[in-house]
């Protein structure tokens, strides 16, 4: 046997290591051109491929703040809501008795069965959209497949009609519409955060990965507010407008102290919780936007300018005989000829004549310049969407006529809201402090635009027109001084002013000798007999008047001697 | 050698550093989530009281079910100090 040996040439074996290298170094090429190097199938297009697949953004919502009161009454909260959505394909595929579902959801099966039918081949489908939680439970609770809820915020107004002028109402999207709402949407709404999750193939988040942008949740806003007297404001307006059945109202209380909003009511008003049968002029904060002529209730402000011009004291006399005066081609009436009357006697009767003496003896600018310090003209600034400045005539020249009317409140219109301030300007005896629907926390600047001894004149003067004799009787606050200004225009109809519509005003304040609140009460086109500002602005501010003074704790500065007893408190008990 | 080491103790750490960071993240998510289930559920207790605290609700009940009035103005005695 030939042992001859069967070489294997070495080459052969170098070939075969020299292949199996190769492909091996191939092997760890592709490794590594997937994983490091950044080519235009490397690994940043597969981990980004990967990502899109599970990684997901997701947004977190801020929740919207709450408003409250200034006592801390909420006025409007979101709520999480349910919407409960399915999935046609599955639902009609893996469920074959759709009667439970369709009893939890409160509808027909019939109803329910065309619903998922006419959208078959689609995937998603609302069943109802925001449940309460509660119901919306009973519904997940059994377990149908396909069917999904979402959580959606709903806002809820507590006070219902009650505020809803000065609340406002956000859209679906939970973006302020009106009010307060609108005005500091920003401050209320906050800012959504997102975050990184890892989804699975349900859709489901496994894990929560990262934050990329933190939530920054919507702050809270408290106004100033009281919803007691908001709330007895808007009972007392609703009731005098459904006894003189009048068109409209409003009523606004003021602090006197420090000039914020306590109470805003306006008739007709809505339901901010179910908006479906709103009318659009039911949405009108008319304390802001309605413009009214302020009739006899700025004569308080005519007086101030004789007051200040030097020709008169309280004691001058004002000849009013005989009852009437002529200015131009213009005859001007008193209800009675009042003869020869102090200064105050113009204020306690609302007389014309009086009034239009005290015009006609000083400049035009003189009561223009008044009219403008105590605020007609201008924005209160308080920081609400559509607030008109109303109309203030500025002309070069002024005929008699123009000048007596403007001096009793006919030829300029003012806001209810404007109207407020000139009276918290008078109750404060000539101090200017700006209006806040916010609640205060510090003391702003405020700034005297009237004499102090001028406006403890005035003041005595306008305490006399609730008195017996005064024109209006009916808004004297019991238990308390109070002062104040009827007003009872006509209404601006197409054809000029029209004579058996009206506009009845009051504006006062109360007590007088410490005013602690500011309230202006106007009754819009009256239609049931009276309509004189004492007749039915009057009794509506005695009322909200009675009771803001009462929750307000203010201790009565006007009771009968003969009902006051002194009493000594015994020692030690409290 | 020693270098080895490190880039293996750094590399350690690192993993480890993320792995931490992930569960403290989701430990505050869970506390967030739980914060905000109960700011929600206080949310609809306030809804919940102040509904039936309203003043409309209360005077009604005041009056018809309770037959409540408002002390007639002879009948008040205050303590003014």
């Amino acid at each position: 046997m030939n042992a001859q040996q069967y070489v294997i040439e070495r080459w052969r074996m170098q070939v075969l290591i020299a292949v199996l290298a190769a492909l091996a170094s191939l092997l760890v090429w592709r490794l590594f051109s997937l994983q490091v190097l950044d080519t235009e199938r490397g690994y940043r297009f597969l981990q980004g491929q990967g990502d899109a697949r599970s990684l997901r953004v997701e947004p977190v919502p801020a929740h919207r703040g709450i408003i409250t009161d200034r006592h801390g009454e909420p006025l409007a909260v979101s709520t999480p809501v349910q919407t409960l959505w399915a999935n046609p394909k599955v639902l009609l595929a893996e469920v074959e008795d759709l009667r439970p579902l369709a009893v939890a959801l409160g509808l027909g099966v019939d109803e329910l069965r065309r619903k998922i039918s006419s959208v078959a081949n689609r995937e998603f489908v609302y069943l109802r959209r925001r449940m309460s939680p509660a119901d919306a439970s009973r519904v997940l609770g059994l377990n149908v497949p396909g069917v999904y809820a979402r959580r959606e915020y709903q806002r809820f107004y507590p006070g219902g009609e009650v505020a809803a002028h000065v609340v406002g109402f956000t859209n679906v999207d939970d973006a302020g519409q009106e009010g307060v709402e609108l005005a500091y949407n920003k401050w209320l709404s906050g800012s959504q955060g997102s975050k990184q999750v890892v989804k699975d193939l349900y859709g489901d988040v496994i894990r929560d990965v990262q934050e990329l942008k933190a939530v920054e949740p919507g702050r809270d806003l408290t106004l100033s507010l009281d919803l007691r007297l908001q709330y007895v404001a808007h009972r007392e307006l609703k009731e005098a407008i459904d006894e003189h059945k009048a068109a409209s109202g409003t009523v606004v209380l003021l602090d006197a102290r420090n000039g914020e909003v306590l109470a805003m009511a306006n008739q007709p008003s809505f339901n901010p919780n179910n908006r479906s049968t709103i009318k659009g002029s039911a949405l009108r904060n008319r304390a802001l936007t309605d413009l009214v002529e302020p009739g006899s209730t700025v004569k308080p402000l005519t007086m101030m300018a004789a007051l200040e011009s030097g020709q008169y004291t309280p004691e001058t006399l004002i000849d009013t005989n005989p009852g009437y005066i002529r200015v131009g081609r213009k005859t001007f009436y008193d209800h009675n000829n009042y003869g020869l009357i102090p200064l105050g006697t113009v204020i306690t009767k609302s007389s014309q004549v009086g009034t239009t003496k005290l015009a006609m003896s000083m400049t035009q600018e003189e009561v223009s310049d008044v009219f403008r310090r105590a605020g007609l003209g201008q924005l209160t600034n308080i920081g609400f969407p559509g607030e008109s400045a109303g109309v203030f005539p500025e002309r070069s020249r002024w005929s008699g006529v123009e000048r007596a009317t403007f001096a009793f409140g006919y030829g300029l219109s003012v806001t209810p809201l404007q109207l407020a301030r000139v009276y918290s300007v008078l109750a404060n005896r000539g101090v200017d402090k700006p209006l806040s629907i916010l609640r205060k926390t510090t003391e702003d600047k405020a700034e005297r635009v009237f004499d102090q001894t001028l406006g403890e004149q005035l003041v005595q003067m306008m305490e006399t027109v609730t008195r017996p004799g005064g024109t209006a009787r009916k808004a004297a606050v019991p238990g308390y001084t109070s002062a104040g200004k009827t007003g009872t225009a006509h209404r601006l109809g197409p054809n000029g002013y029209e004579d058996d519509r009206y506009v009845g005003l009051f504006a006062g304040f109360a007590p007088a000798n410490d005013p602690r609140v500011v309230c202006v009460v106007v009754i819009n086109d009256p239609r049931g007999g009276k309509y004189f500002g004492g007749d039915v602005a009057a009794p509506v501010f005695s009322e909200v008047a009675r009771n803001a003074l009462r929750l307000m704790n203010v201790a009565p500065d006007d009771i009968p001697e003969q009902k006051v007893a002194t009493v000594e408190r015994a020692g030690g008990a409290a | 050698m020693v270098l080895m080491a490190l880039l293996l103790v750094t590399a350690m750490s690192v993993i480890y550093s993320a792995h931490s960071s992930r569960e403290l993240f989701r430990a505050l998510e869970e506390a967030r989530h739980a914060n905000n289930e109960i700011q929600l559920e206080w949310r609809q207790l306030l809804l919940e009281r102040s509904a039936l605290a309203a003043h409309a609700r209360v005077e009604s009940i005041a009056r018809s079910e309770l037959n409540m009035q408002s002390a007639p103005e002879q009948l008040h005695v205050m303590v003014i100090e």
